[in-house]
């Protein structure tokens, strides 16, 4: 972890394109959270939630910030910060608890955050999701599957599970991925809820 | 195209990295083949694991690292005590610097107590020296039935024509240049002791074995073994030389010039006994500098001296090492 007490925002934006993604969200973590928790829990509710809020959009929010079009117009902590608390508040709705509105002028922001938010997975999507991920891939594919989304090569990914060289790292990146298709193609049953789920 | 690179195709199209022309081609595949257009369906479908497998992954170091808030590691739970054996360490370090430091300054003084102990020991050593040797003086005398050399007072010296010489330093060349003189001249006797045929005589005995202690610088046990040949032994005169040497090598100088002076009548070559007198003074100069210049000033008045040459040498060596005239 960095020791420096305070990153720019450039910084933290240059660590997750430099693949050092934990350490810039560990930052994140110790040093923005208490905005978006103290928050949440003066308006009725608990760390637990604001932490199901930032997991629920921490990889949209990382894919919007990595993107090319993407502009700095307001700083990382405010855009996070907004994303997190409207998202606590959507998760609030779907469960049926009170939730405050924010105020209209609250930052601006709220167009940037709504955007980036559609990509957040529903619930029940997830649901699915976790319960095929455990059905169907083993630790090993799992673990492959999680470095390839995460931006890592082939090549480094060959050198971390030890695979040999880029070719034995992509065929079995393949076949994990096969195994997911196939019980998908042979299960119409699951393949019915995830199409329901994705053209909602 | 193999199914791997058919689906690696497929995932391309869908997000959306294929060029426009590639996609509108591709795009033209999926609508006239139905089997093609299930299997980019499937792919459509499973887009999402992706995201959720990183978002889980990262749920873990959330999680983790809210654990790490709420129970820190190690170091964070026992600061107290950390800090407290930290305080107590560099308490105990400090003292043992500060117990260290008054030990060596006390070593430093016990080594200056010793150095100065060992001085007064050397000076002892010295005092003692000169006692033993002024006795030796005047028991070597009694030994020889002369009277030991007296040392004149200054005020007779100064009466003499020939002013002395201020007392040199016990390091000054006057030694080193008797010894050099002299080394020669009892190496010869020492040879003549080597080169004689035993008759198996016991003062032939002594001097072979006194002859051997000298040469091993085992001055003192030489003394012994020439002190042991009678008066009357024809190799008394000879013991008598070597016995005076042996003296002037312990730095015993009153006993030799004495043991020479008492050597003098058995040799008939007066010049050389002359000279080597003159050369047992030189050895103790500062006490027989009276005796050493009158006798080098005979040597060197007489020109058919057999050792002018070498006492005209020597005298300038005196003058040009400043021991005489200073």
């Amino acid at each position: 972890m960095n020791r420096k007490v305070t990153l720019a925002d450039q910084e933290i934006l240059q660590m997750l394109k430099d693949k050092e993604r934990d350490q810039a969200w560990k930052y994140i973590f110790d040093k923005w959270r208490g905005l978006w928790t103290s928050y949440i829990v003066q308006h009725g509710g608990n760390t637990d939630q604001a932490d199901t809020a930032l997991a629920d959009v921490w990889y949209p929010f990382e894919r919007k910030v990595l993107s090319q079009n993407f502009k700095l117009e307001y700083s990382l902590k405010a855009y996070l910060n907004t994303c997190v608390r409207r998202q606590w508040i959507r998760n609030m709705k779907k469960e049926n608890m009170p939730a405050i509105e924010f105020k209209a002028e609250e930052h601006g922001l709220e167009a940037f955050a709504d955007e980036l938010l559609r990509d957040v997975l529903n619930e029940e999507l997830k649901t699915v999701l976790d319960k095929l991920l455990l059905e169907v891939l083993g630790e090993s594919c799992r673990k492959i599957l999680t470095s390839f989304y995460s931006g890592y090569s082939m090549e480094e990914i060959a050198q971390e599970y030890e695979l040999g060289n880029e070719d034995n790292a992509k065929n079995q990146k393949h076949r994990c991925s096969n195994k997911l298709r196939d019980h998908l193609k042979n299960n119409p049953q699951i393949y019915q809820i995830l199409k329901r789920l994705y053209y909602d | 195209m193999t199914e791997q690179e058919l689906h690696e195709k497929i995932i391309a199209y869908l997000e959306g990295r294929l060029s426009p022309e590639a996609a509108d081609e591709f795009r033209l595949q999926i609508e006239a083949d139905e089997a093609l257009a299930g299997e980019v369906e499937l792919h459509r479908l499973l887009q999402p694991v992706g995201q959720r497998l990183v978002a889980l992954d990262m749920k873990a170091k959330f999680d983790s690292w809210q654990k790490e808030a709420e129970h820190p590691g190690f170091v964070r739970r026992n600061l107290f005590w950390l800090l407290a054996i930290g305080l107590l360490s560099a308490g105990l370090l400090g003292t043992w610097f500060w117990y260290s430091g008054q030990l060596s300054k006390a070593r430093a003084d016990n080594e200056r107590l010793n150095t100065n102990l060992q001085d007064t020991r050397l000076k002892n050593q010295v005092f003692q020296s000169e006692v033993e040797r002024l006795q030796k003086r005047i028991a070597d005398s009694t030994w020889q039935g002369r009277l030991p050399v007296p040392v004149k007072p200054e005020k007779e010296q100064k009466e003499t024509k020939i002013s002395p010489a201020p007392v040199a330093d016990i390091t000054q060349p006057y030694k080193q240049l008797a010894q050099s003189e002299l080394t020669p001249m009892i190496t010869r006797t020492r040879s003549t002791v080597r080169g004689v045929k035993r008759s198996g005589s016991t003062a032939e005995g002594l001097l072979a074995k006194a002859d051997t202690a000298i040469e091993n610088r085992l001055y003192r046990r030489a003394e012994k073994l020439l002190l042991g040949i009678a008066v009357t032994d024809p190799q008394y005169p000879r013991a008598l030389e070597m016995l005076a040497y042996t003296y002037m090598m312990q730095e015993n100088y009153a006993a030799a010039v004495s043991t020479y002076q008492t050597y003098i009548p058995y040799k008939a070559d007066s010049d050389e006994t002359n000279w080597h007198l003159c050369l047992y003074y030189l050895a103790d100069y500062p006490v027989f500098r009276s005796e050493f210049q009158q006798l080098l000033q005979t040597i060197l008045a007489d020109t058919e001296h057999f050792y002018h040459d070498r006492a005209k040498s020597l005298r300038k060596k005196l003058a040009e090492t400043g021991v005489w005239p200073e």
